[in-house]
């Protein structure tokens, strides 16, 4: 019998795999007793990896997704809007009113709002390069700290040496 | 606005907003990559961070030809491995110091919490003793739900590595649950065999 290969395992593991092919890993596992005790095991191993949680977590993983749903009910909304506006003016023949109060109103709002995330984006880049700023502060301040070290460390060494010459004549002179 | 269009007015214009969107959008994706890799809630925070700077600091680097995540996720992934190794050369690490803080759900009894609370200590510790090149495909697809293909972009190899690199670390990551379980916590001459096995791959 061939055995699927482990790639192809993981990609069943991990619903990466064509319809066709799903139904074929899944043929295989009802006639093949060693395939399917390594893929138990496999997928124990998963179980257990999702016991393991981020104290953070909570993920919005799909972020652009969300905007994608924000931009799906604001579409239903002006959707409805349109139509209460299209109905409210067939009755009363008040359209050209309505639709710019209503606009008025939606362009009030979205402004608002789009003000107070910018606010708040601009305020958390501030932030960043506030810190960005305070970093490269430390780092030029530890460098000129170096700098004086090797300079002081320099003139030691510089005063030993004579030390040492000058010990090295003495000592010649003595014996002589 | 995509990543890549928002990336690319970072580029030319220094766009803070534009900045401040992917950083709102990607910054918990990052953090937790950083806490899966690293295992220490506070240092994956630190690194996580570090990254944005390194965005913002080399987005002149940033080519456009890939996507912007496939960008993002080696820088990010990049500064885990060099903390580790950080750690490694320091002889910092121990897996006793790292953070672990289990949510655990309201309807659980306190047993029920408490063995949960175990079994993800052992999850933790058995994938932080994993070579790094299987942690990091690990966390990247079961963690970070990555696909195979863009797992390959940002380790910039064939994607029939990664899988095959997946394999091993899930048949490895089970022996040491397994061995952890039984009360063995070192495991046996043949598990170890099995790894030097693996680790060539």
């Amino acid at each position: 019998m061939k055995h699927p290969s482990e790639e192809t395992w993981m990609e069943y593991l991990y619903g990466e795999v064509s319809v066709e092919g799903r139904r074929e890993l899944e043929q295989h596992l009802t006639e093949c007793a060693e395939c399917k005790l390594r893929l138990n095991e496999w997928q124990k191993t998963r179980r257990m990896l999702d016991t393991w949680k981020n104290p953070a977590a909570s993920l919005p993983k799909a972020v652009p997704r969300r905007k994608y749903w924000w931009q799906a009910a604001a579409a239903v909304i002006l959707l409805g809007v349109g139509i209460g506006i299209g109905w409210w003016g067939g009755r009363h023949g008040d359209l050209e009113v309505l639709r710019a109060q209503v606009q008025s109103d939606v362009r009030q709002a979205v402004k608002k709002e789009f003000e107070i995330w910018r606010a708040e984006r601009q305020e958390l880049f501030e932030a960043l390069q506030t810190q960005q700023e305070a970093t490269a502060e430390q780092l030029a301040r530890l460098r000129q700290d170096l700098e004086t070290v090797a300079v002081m460390a320099e003139a030691g060494l510089q005063s030993a040496q004579t030390r040492i010459n000058k010990l090295v004549s003495l000592t010649k002179v003595g014996t002589e | 606005m995509t990543d890549e269009q928002a990336m690319w007015r970072v580029q030319s214009e220094g766009d803070p907003a534009a900045f401040a969107e992917l950083v709102g959008r990607w910054e918990k994706p990052v953090q937790d990559l950083c806490f899966r890799m690293l295992g220490d809630y506070q240092m994956s925070m630190d690194i996580a961070q570090e990254t944005f700077a390194r965005v913002f600091a080399r987005r002149k680097d940033f080519s456009g030809q890939s996507r912007f995540s496939t960008w993002l996720w080696r820088i990010a992934l990049n500064l885990c491995l060099d903390e580790l190794r950080k750690r490694r050369r320091w002889r910092e690490e121990s897996l006793e110091d790292g953070l672990v803080d289990v949510m655990e759900s309201d309807s659980e009894s306190p047993d029920a919490a408490l063995a949960s609370r175990e079994e993800a200590e052992l999850v933790r510790r058995c994938l932080l003793s994993l070579p790094e090149h299987y942690r990091s495909v690990l966390v990247l697809r079961h963690y970070e739900n990555l696909k195979f293909a863009e797992i390959a972009a940002v380790l910039d190899i064939p994607e029939g590595t990664v899988k095959s690199r997946m394999a091993a670390a899930m048949t490895l990551l089970g022996e040491k649950l397994d061995a952890c379980m039984r009360g063995g916590q070192q495991s046996s001459k043949q598990s170890i065999d099995k790894q030097h096995k693996l680790t060539l791959i």
